[in-house]
């Protein structure tokens, strides 16, 4: 199968330089050809497994309680503006 | 007093009982670190004032006559993809050189609340994506039996840490083998605990229904205690198991005869002659010890690697788009929001990572969730299904922890797929949810070196007792040799030793 590394590489939002794409294209593909050894299981009537757990997620109660220091975290952050995370505009020209 | 090679059991009676201090261990392995550390670059960054800082505290409440906890001085090394508060948390990738945790992985927290020094943050793979430490942005990290090869990966920081005596234990993490490979490739002891045992608040997701944190020691021993201290459940990581974890370290002596140990062939497929004359040595030595060794077959597992693969990219793709330069990390200059997101990521994110974030968006897009997914999390039904049927006839389940010794660097670099192959013996224990002891069992010839080579010993889900008690025998029969040549190599790395005797 042909990977359109250009359309995933957009999905991920990860900028690839066009001359790298054909490059990563084999080798997608490569790992791939040995995926497709998948296809040799008979699954027929298998359910999936997502998870390991046989419990179910011990979910939290829905409390207020004690978290990270807000200004510690936004102190990580590479643009702040009035305590808030600073991003450039969506699109130009919007 | 020689502190530096001394076991840790010694160090421990000797640091409670006051003959030595907290501070003076940890002088002395950071020592050991100015001396070895240059040619083997096990940590991205020594955390010298904020150990020495943990270390006084230890001896100030040793002076007033205070319980430190179990691991009262105890240096101990931290994947660097573990949030020790204050200090780095780089993944072994540029995107996040800069960004300082602001808190402590529930793990780190444990640790310190038990007595330990934080010494460091060791080198890894790019994420953990990988089996070499070759692909982080820090530098390679050199094995300390031949400087020439790899320490495994992707904890390999960890595994030469404790090798070449840097650290006398360390934590790192194991998603398909990253604990278990490296553990072997650099001849220490290294523990995959089960799923759910042991809390990941804190430490970076890469996959998040694989991944587990566990402990590095140079004997089993050692990790039965770092295990001890990390495992138990934890409210803030929602796969945490409920339950009391055992008293790992009061259950290693008693007997192992009459255990029934299962050698899948499976696992055996492309394991090296060297390797598998050492493993039938072992075997021996087991049979010896009174345990019943028989061959036996688990079929789905010659196929964990392919759906491994599926998986943990996948995974993978989810859990790392929270790395696009809004809220931590490298930030590209851009325009627009979406320029800013695929700058960011291309230019902060390696090759290895790139590759397994497509793979990933690839087998989840639309059209291939079904035929590539999905196939994937029933491949792991069938596996998780055979081990179970396996455990109901076997106590525990061995093999190499790695079908060959460490390789070269830059040998395999190249040839992802003999790369990823080489996993399958340590992916499927990940895929079931079980635990795994790597340990010792002896060394090849290699090129002029001694090469370490791995046992790896598998049990049930919750069955750390059994698999470090037959580590811990195991390693009485086998220790001796291993030992000599630990002490040899280690006296090749530090020639000088300045911090040696202690009155």
């Amino acid at each position: 199968m042909e990977i359109d590394v250009k359309r995933i590489a957009h999905l991920a939002r990860i900028d690839i330089d066009p001359q790298d794409e054909k490059v990563v294209a084999g080798e997608l593909e490569l790992i791939l050809a040995r995926i497709n050894k998948l296809f040799e299981v008979d699954v027929e009537g298998v359910p999936p497994s997502f998870t390991l757990g046989e419990a179910p997620v011990d979910l939290a109660e829905d409390v207020p309680h004690e978290s990270l220091c807000r200004e510690l975290v936004m102190e990580c952050a590479p643009s702040v503006h009035n305590g808030y995370f600073k991003v450039p505009r969506e699109s130009q020209g919007v | 007093m020689e502190i530096w090679g001394m076991p840790v059991r010694d160090i421990l009676k000797y640091i409670t009982s006051g003959e030595i201090s907290a501070t003076e261990v940890l002088e002395c392995y950071l020592n050991a670190i100015r001396e070895a550390d240059p040619e083997i670059n096990a940590f991205i960054d020594v955390l010298e004032p904020t150990a020495r800082m943990d270390a006084s505290r230890v001896d100030a409440l040793l002076r007033e006559g205070d319980s430190p906890g179990p691991l009262a001085g105890l240096p101990v090394a931290i994947k660097d993809n573990i949030c020790v508060k204050g200090a780095r948390c780089t993944c072994g990738s540029k995107i996040l050189e800069n960004w300082i945790s602001p808190y402590d992985a529930t793990v780190i927290k444990l640790l310190r609340d038990q007595g330990a020094v934080i010494v460091g943050k060791t080198n890894l793979d790019e994420f953990a994506m990988g089996s070499s430490t070759e692909t982080s942005a820090y530098g390679i990290t050199r094995n300390p039996w031949d400087l020439r090869r790899v320490p495994g990966g992707s904890s390999g920081g960890s595994a030469a840490a404790v090798a070449a005596g840097m650290a006398p234990l360390a934590l790192g993490t194991d998603t398909g083998g990253s604990i278990r490979q490296p553990a072997s490739f650099s001849g220490v002891c290294g523990l995959k605990p089960t799923y759910g045992l042991v809390s990941r608040y804190g430490v970076t997701a890469y996959a998040s229904s694989l991944d587990t944190v566990g402990p590095f020691g140079e004997t089993v021993w050692d990790c039965a205690l770092l295990l001890e201290a990390i495992a138990g459940h934890d409210p803030l990581d929602a796969t945490s198991a409920a339950g009391e974890p055992a008293a790992y370290t009061k259950r290693l002596e008693g007997s192992v005869r009459g255990l029934r140990v299962g050698i899948p062939r499976e696992l055996l497929n492309g394991v090296s002659a060297q390797v598998r004359e050492l493993f039938d040595n072992t075997l021996s030595t087991m049979e010896d010890m009174g345990m019943i060794v028989e061959e036996m077959s688990i079929p789905p597992v010659a196929h964990a690697v392919e759906a491994y693969y599926v998986i943990a990219a996948a995974e993978a793709s989810s859990n790392l788009s929270r790395f696009d330069g809004v809220r931590f990390g490298r930030r590209a200059p851009a325009g627009t929001l979406d320029e800013m997101y695929t700058k960011s990521r291309g230019e902060g994110l390696g090759k290895e990572v790139v590759k397994r974030i497509l793979l990933g968006t690839f087998v989840l897009d639309s059209g291939n969730k079904d035929r590539y997914f999905m196939r994937a999390a029933r491949v792991r039904t069938l596996i998780k299904r055979e081990f179970e049927k396996a455990f109901d006839n076997f106590d525990l389940i061995v093999s190499p922890a790695s079908p060959d010794v460490a390789f070269k660097i830059g040998e395999k670099i190249e040839d992802l797929l003999t790369m990823y192959l080489a996993d399958l013996i340590t992916i499927p224990v990940n895929m079931a949810g079980l635990c795994a002891l790597s340990m010792p069992m002896g060394f090849v010839d290699c090129d002029g070196a001694a090469l370490p080579c791995g046992l790896q010993i598998i049990g049930k889900p919750f069955d750390e007792p059994a698999v470090l008690k037959a580590g811990y025998l195991l390693e009485q029969e086998i220790e001796a040799g291993i030992r000599e040549e630990v002490s040899s190599m280690r006296r090749k790395l530090n020639p000088v030793r300045e911090c040696e005797l202690v009155d």
